[in-house]
């Protein structure tokens, strides 16, 4: 007999975008009953999360059905700010859309139109076809200095070793860590990344703490002594923003001692001893002094990974934030090679999407695969940050950050008069918050897509479209492995996921789209896997066979890599560059060097004196991604206030108690922050997490952000010299002050 | 018969999967709770850290309706570092009994169909 409370059905699908709001891809149960979603549960038998999920997955019901959620395309009546809004059908929204752009495009050309995309996820792939389909090649992560977020790592893999690599934590198999080809990584170094509060970019951190209890251990550089620290066989705590020195550290270890993989390094590497020459400017003695780590712990670290074999480097983004981030990254690049690491079972396996299908694509190729007929190369030259960046010209697919961010404000190389907004509170969540607002406010057209009314909709925003969550999308996902189908189980009245907005705007403004139905690009994206949308959703999920050139291992030695089919990488040298080859061509240093913050005590001594403590933002949460989830209660509740953390010493000397509320202030700027005492950090450096809005406070007063955004504190402008990593989100100055008072109207827990 | 929830507080990270997932299961309100981790601080190898330990509370039933269905207690379905388990309390002993900063909550049930009707509570 049916209970009262059976679901009507359960659909399989996988979690990417909204609702977890991150870049995973956990499989899931969704049970439905009378067409609403009654719970979501993980599914044992997925091999990216075998059962497990995170709290924003399990609170995917409240994140639904929340009574803010936005459920009707909004046009603004008042002025921006204002929050005065009319709602207008679905249709009226895509005449009203596909007018203005038309309009733009005639008057000013498709280039003059932005299409933003926060840290992608969902939204990033169909941004592309809209911006691609409109004729505009700037489409972009907007808001971050430097492209700062695993773009520095992507261009210079793509680079130094023509793959891009992830550690192998058997994420290849369906059998994981039994797949008898598979072998534990001896150790694990984890650089910049707190796997217990977060995961990044198609990997679950989880995989990382799966293998330290089955045995392997690790070497954690962490500024912070965090729980993952803790169990580290060596925690490297350095000073923020010091990870170039400390690799080069490493390295020079590593290769004065000769304990590197001399086969590997003889065969399939370029430039070692130009590179071996370059590291002696960095022995640990030297790099002690700049990072604060320990010389005795820099050299035990660096014996215990190269002696190590398989092991492997998982890494986060303050890689791409510290200073001059894309030679951090390559320097990191040549630790794991160097050591022979590379597409070797447990060590760095070459990731690409399985059979190459690109929902989501990450590189020039892929897209050219799929676009190249859309986008005439006269459109594609006028890609913002082109001219001044070859790396961005030659090795990468977006808009320049910067380079926009100046283009918006000076109309060179040309005005910007519209932009797409998807998935970004830009407000909240860019450096120089103020400055973007001033910058984005010249223009005369912005769409939002969001999910709930935020400060970038309410400040910017002439039409506000409401989007969907992951559990009301049909879709294609593959990042990295395994290929998934993603299953619609419920709708939401008035909601639409970005793949339906931006096809059926793609398909109005270019009447030639050579798709005639999503379903229709579904199928044509999974042609190179041999099935089409509705066999990929009978099987759920599948991985290429073995030996396919998207699964692992030894690719380099069998031909799998390069398109003329011989051994070696997809580098102009076919080996892996440890002096670059592209940065001589254009002009760069080939070799890594490192570069101090631009905010420090050594590099500005006097502003150190009026702002002594080190400031490191964007401390992740399990409970929130970015700016999202501030008003998912159950969430709330556990994390209810912006804090900001401090060593117990170091708040007592300022006459701060545990709990009190403080400015947190240097020259851009200054926010609100709870002091929390915490003893894992340095006295000389506080941390606070990043993201912050109250959505429980005005929507006409931007919902509190200027008094919770720490990203006030964060300049613009100091990004590397090739244009890729150095936003200074982790290293500024700072001073920390009590508040008179705490933030007026915030939530207050209902938790005992 | 008598179960037991196996917790290796060793490797819990405190990420509130368990607490969040017995939520969902139960459709408890704001306030209701049928597990809280507890963080501590505590001196590790390095310094102080914090530790956390997953209590369950007087709202937990063992999710005795899924084990009935031959599935796990949506808390040890969902921990993030898996270091929950559960079973029959004999079974969870031994486990605890082989490794450090080990417990096991025990609680008898007394019978199927007060199980099933959700008043074993």
């Amino acid at each position: 007999m049916k209970k009262s409370n059976e679901p009507d059905r359960r659909v399989h699908t996988v979690t990417w975008s909204a609702g977890p709001g991150c870049h995973g891809g956990c499989g899931v149960f969704i049970d439905v009953k009378d067409g609403k979603l009654v719970k979501m549960e993980g599914d044992p038998d997925h091999p990216y999360n075998n059962g497990r999920l995170c709290p924003r997955a399990l609170t995917i019901k409240d994140y639904i059905y929340h009574p803010d959620r936005l459920q009707n395309p909004l046009k603004r009546t008042g002025k921006r700010g204002e929050n005065k809004w009319e709602k207008i059908s679905w249709d009226e929204a895509y005449d009203l859309i596909e007018g203005r752009m038309e309009d733009i495009r005639e008057k000013y050309g498709a280039e003059s139109m932005l299409f933003i995309q926060g840290t992608g996820r969902n939204v990033g792939g169909w941004l592309l076809l809209l911006g691609y389909s409109y004729g505009s090649p700037n489409w972009l992560q907007g808001g971050l200095t430097g492209n700062s977020c695993f773009h520095p790592r992507l261009v210079c893999m793509r680079m130094t070793q023509g793959d891009y690599t992830v550690p192998d934590c058997s994420q290849f198999s369906q059998d994981r860590y039994e797949d008898p080809e598979f072998v534990l990584p001896e150790c694990c170094m984890i650089w910049g990344q707190n796997p217990a509060k977060t995961c990044n970019d198609g990997f679950n951190a989880n995989w990382i703490i799966d293998m330290m209890k089955r045995g392997t251990k690790t070497v954690v550089v962490d500024p912070v002594y965090t729980w993952i620290a803790s169990k580290a066989t060596i925690w490297l705590q350095l000073r923020p923003g010091t990870d170039g020195a400390l690799a080069l550290g490493l390295l020079n270890v590593i290769i004065n001692e000769g304990i590197y993989d001399k086969e590997f390094v003889e065969k399939w590497t370029y430039g070692f001893d130009k590179l071996a020459e370059r590291v002696q400017d960095y022995p640990p003695e030297k790099v002690s002094q700049i990072t604060w780590v320990p010389k005795e712990k820099i050299i035990e670290a660096a014996r215990l990974f190269a002696k190590s074999k398989p092991a492997s480097i998982q890494w986060g983004v303050p890689v791409d934030l510290a200073p001059e981030g894309a030679l951090v990254a390559n320097s990191i690049i040549h630790l794991w090679t160097i050591t022979g690491n590379i597409d070797i079972p447990g060590g760095m396996a070459i990731a690409r999407m399985a059979y190459d299908v690109p929902p989501y694509p990450m590189s020039q190729e892929a897209i050219a695969e799929y676009y190249g007929d859309v986008m005439t190369p006269e459109q594609m030259a006028k890609r913002i940050g082109i001219d001044e960046y070859p790396v961005a010209k030659e090795f990468h697919w977006r808009a320049q950050a910067d380079m926009v961010l100046e283009a918006l404000l000076t109309d060179k190389p040309y005005p910007l008069k519209g932009a797409w907004i998807a998935g970004n509170n830009m407000l909240a969540t860019s450096a120089n918050p103020r400055k973007y607002y001033e910058a984005l406010n010249r223009l005369d057209f912005i769409v939002v897509v969001d999910l709930f009314m935020n400060p970038t909709a309410v400040a910017l925003a002439d039409v506000v479209l409401p989007a969907a969550t992951m559990a009301e999308r049909d879709g294609i996902r593959a990042w990295w492995t395994p290929l998934n189908a993603m299953e619609r189980s419920v709708e939401v009245a008035g909601c639409k996921p970005d793949e339906e907005i931006c096809f059926e705007l793609a398909r109005r403004l270019n009447p030639n789209l050579k798709w005639k139905s999503l379903e229709d690009l579904f199928n044509d994206f999974l042609r190179p896997s041999g099935m089409n949308y509705e066999q990929l959703k009978e099987k759920g999920w599948v991985f290429p066979p073995k030996g396919h050139p998207t699964q692992p291992y030894r690719r380099h030695e069998k031909g799998l890599l390069r398109k003329d089919g011989k051994p070696g990488f997809n580098t102009p040298t076919g080996k892996v560059e440890l002096y670059s080859t592209h940065f001589e061509r254009w002009g760069y240093d080939p070799l890594p060097y490192y570069e101090e913050p631009h905010m420090s005590p050594y590099s500005t001594p006097e502003l150190a004196k009026e702002y002594p403590l080190i400031l490191t933002t964007g401390r992740r949460s399990v409970l929130y991604f970015h700016s999202e989830h501030r008003n998912i209660k159950p969430l709330r509740e556990l994390e209810p206030d912006p804090v900001l953390e401090i060593h117990p010493d170091t708040a007592s000397s300022l006459g701060i108690e545990d709990g009190d509320w403080v400015w947190v202030e240097n020259a851009h700027g200054r926010c609100k922050r709870k002091a929390k005492y915490f003893h894992g950090i340095h006295p000389k450096v506080v941390q606070s997490s990043h993201g912050w809005w109250l959505p429980e406070k005005r929507a006409e007063d931007l919902f509190g952000l200027w008094e919770v955004n720490i990203n006030q504190l964060i300049p613009d402008g100091t990004q590397a010299k090739c244009g890729f990593g150095g936003g200074q989100y982790k290293s500024l100055l700072c001073k920390v002050y009590r508040a008179d008072e705490g933030i007026e109207g915030i939530y207050k827990r209902e938790t005992l | 018969m008598e179960y037991g929830l196996y917790i290796d507080w060793e490797w819990c990270s405190g990420c509130h999967s368990c607490e969040l997932a017995c939520k969902q299961e139960h459709s408890l309100k704001t306030d209701e709770w049928g597990i809280r981790v507890v963080e501590r601080l505590h001196r590790a190898k390095d310094g102080i850290v914090s530790e956390y330990i997953p209590i369950p509370t007087d709202l937990c039933n063992f999710c005795m309706t899924r084990v009935m269905e031959g599935k796990q207690p949506a808390c040890v379905h969902h921990c993030m570092t898996k270091c929950m388990a559960f079973g029959p309390i004999e079974e969870m002993a031994k486990l605890a009994a082989k490794k450090k900063k080990t417990v096991v909550w025990g609680r008898t049930y007394p019978s199927r169909s007060e199980l099933i009707s959700g008043t074993s509570a």
